[in-house]
């Protein structure tokens, strides 16, 4: 069954087309809800409903454009919708700072994945889906204002303070390892 | 959107291109009660059985139309009577909403029968029962005035007692312009319930209660299909104008095959709609003794000639012919089924839609030899049938039936068909009945 036939399937209510796509996404559109979600049981959920959402929804893709494309925004607008209360809250606190100069990592070592999925959740709501939005899926500041309701100076802003607590995350948990001997 | 190869989002984009994390393995079931369902299939059986429903409702006026000349007769012949003239209180506990109380409101509560509501539940007799009752011929007078006696007896025996201070809990029965017939009827069935509720006490009612509760849950609304297949057998294909010289000195029908699909659609626990489609097989075998038999070409079609069909037959002291005729049906039916046990007893009747599609005639001769010799022809291949049947059910599980169902079925023919088509059928339908999921 190939993804055309998947998709017409699942368009007809078929049930075995249904969970085929399931099978066949479920990880990549959980690997992006991580990015998006506070937690593991979180990124859970919003993969849950988001499927729910594209199996319902699934009759508004025309064939225009990348499916797994279309998939991924309901992903993202999912989380977007999960976290807009707290996303307001937070932009009204944030002055708009930014840095001159991009932090860097000065040893990129490799970092337990599991470790570096929780420094991103760990970020505020909105740094984190603000840092996501800019660094994994390539949207400019425009969009991402767009997207969250907040001015692209408050999403550059936002974007430069999330690297900053990301760098100090990983400086911290370097030394801590050294200390260790790990 | 250009980034340094070593800063922040550069090093999370490439470390986190790499992770391997899977859903748990419980996700597909907690999306899958979720999952849109295909909606077209129900609403199209919810129209058939709609449209099924329409026609029963349109035959139903019909014949109640016609019927309508006697209701002036029996209305005159009615009796007028008046509002309370004795009142006595049953006494219903608390949240019983659904016992005694409830089913004596539905019984009041009935068309033209009598008024409900409030706080007490009274019952009322009217006046001048014995002169106005005696024309009546559902009521003579002598049983009437026995009943009602009964009734006073009952009633002065059922004291009163405080009403729980909900509507819901206690119940007014109030008689106006009822003919001496229901209100006697009415009173029998009160003073049947006050004097069980009185008697029984809290075990009567909660009978009353777990029926009321069963009945609620049971068959609302539900469908059923049933695949069946059993033996079939025709009266008569007739045969007179088949041959020109000779009537058939014997025929037999032979027990065939009839088979189907069957929907039921019950609206509640008791009553039902059926739809369907089947197939009937019917034979007869003919034996003529006419050495030189004459088929009629009128009516039988063959790619032999008339001469040459005869000179088959000709010098044989016993023929046999073999008439198949073979239809698909399209029954609708009402359907009744009594309160359900371990095994129940149904009925339904309605009607057939028929489509004939085989009326071939083949022989068998003595020695063993047959072939086919043609077919006869068929004025009408649509046509009707009145169908009556009584179905035997064992409930087997929750959702599954076994089901026998003897049938018998009118065929419904012009005079020319009656010749030469079946007109009854009889069936022993056998079938498994399982409740669709919806």
């Amino acid at each position: 069954m190939d993804l055309n036939q998947i998709i017409h399937g699942c368009k007809n209510y078929n049930p075995n087309a249904q969970k085929r796509l399931f099978e066949i996404y479920s990880k990549t559109l959980f690997h992006l809800s991580l990015k998006y979600c506070r937690s593991f049981a979180d990124a859970q959920d919003n993969t849950q409903d988001s499927f729910i959402t594209i199996y319902h929804k699934i009759h508004q893709y025309r064939g225009k454009g990348s499916f797994e494309g279309w998939m991924k925004r309901i992903v993202i607008n999912h989380a977007i919708d999960r976290y807009r209360a707290e996303i307001k809250t937070v932009t009204e606190d944030v002055p708009a700072v930014w840095l001159t100069e991009e932090p860097e990592i000065e040893d990129p070592e490799t970092f337990p994945m599991e470790a570096l999925i929780r420094m991103i959740q760990e970020l505020p709501d909105q740094y984190r889906l603000v840092f996501s939005l800019y660094e994994m899926e390539h949207y400019s500041h425009a969009e991402i204002g767009s997207l969250l309701q907040i001015s692209e100076g408050t999403s550059r802003s936002n974007l430069s303070r999330a690297k900053q607590l990301l760098k100090s995350k990983i400086e911290q948990f370097s030394l801590h390892h050294k200390n260790h001997g790990t | 959107m250009e980034h340094k190869p070593q800063n922040i989002g550069d090093f999370f984009n490439a470390q986190l291109n790499n992770m391997d994390f899977s859903m748990p393995e419980d996700s597909w079931q907690a999306i899958e009660p979720h999952l849109p369902k295909k909606e077209k299939k129900r609403r199209f059986i919810i129209w058939f059985w709609l449209g099924g429903l329409l026609i029963i409702v349109g035959l139903g006026t019909y014949t109640w139309n016609r019927n309508l000349p006697f209701l002036p007769q029996q209305k005159n012949n009615i009796p007028q009577a008046n509002s309370i003239q004795k009142s006595t209180k049953v006494a219903v506990e608390p949240n019983s909403d659904k016992s005694s109380a409830a089913i004596l409101a539905k019984k009041a509560s009935s068309p033209a029968k009598a008024t409900i509501v409030e706080t007490d539940f009274q019952i009322s007799k009217p006046e001048k029962l014995n002169t106005e009752t005696k024309d009546n011929p559902h009521a003579p007078k002598e049983s009437f005035e026995r009943r009602l006696s009964a009734f006073d007896t009952k009633a002065d025996k059922v004291e009163p007692q405080p009403t729980i201070n909900t509507t819901q809990n206690s119940i007014l029965v109030s008689m106006t312009n009822v003919d001496g017939t229901l209100l006697r009827e009415e009173i029998d069935s009160l003073c049947w319930e006050a004097g069980k509720v009185k008697k029984n006490g809290r075990k009567q009612k909660k009978k009353l209660e777990t029926a009321s509760d069963e009945q609620e849950e049971k068959g609302k609304n539900t469908f059923w299909i049933m695949p069946y297949a059993g033996p079939l057998l025709l009266n008569d294909t007739g045969t007179d104008q088949i041959v020109v010289n000779q009537d058939t000195k014997k025929k037999v029908s032979e027990i065939t095959l009839t088979y189907g699909v069957q929907f039921r659609w019950m609206m509640n626990e008791n009553w039902g709609m059926q739809l369907g489609i089947g197939k009937m097989q019917a034979r007869q075998r003919l034996t003529f003794t006419n050495q030189n038999l004459l088929f009629n070409f009128d009516h039988v079609e063959s790619s032999l000639n008339q001469n040459d069909l005869n000179n088959q037959f000709a010098g044989m002291e016993s023929i046999q012919l073999l008439r198949d005729v073979t239809y698909w049906e399209v029954p609708m039916e009402g359907y009744y089924q009594w309160s359900q046990n371990k095994w129940n007893m149904a009925v339904s009747a309605g009607f057939s839609y028929l489509v004939q599609t085989q009326n071939s005639l083949s022989s068998t001769h003595a020695n063993g030899e047959s072939f086919y010799i043609g077919n006869v022809f068929t004025d009408t291949r649509n046509s009707m049938s009145a169908n009556a049947k009584v179905h035997l059910q064992y409930v087997w599980k929750k959702n599954w039936r076994l089901e026998i169902v003897p049938a018998f079925q009118y065929h419904f023919l012009t005079n020319v068909e009656r010749t030469r088509a079946m007109n009854y059928w009889f069936s022993i339908r056998t079938g498994i009945t399982y409740q669709l999921p919806f």
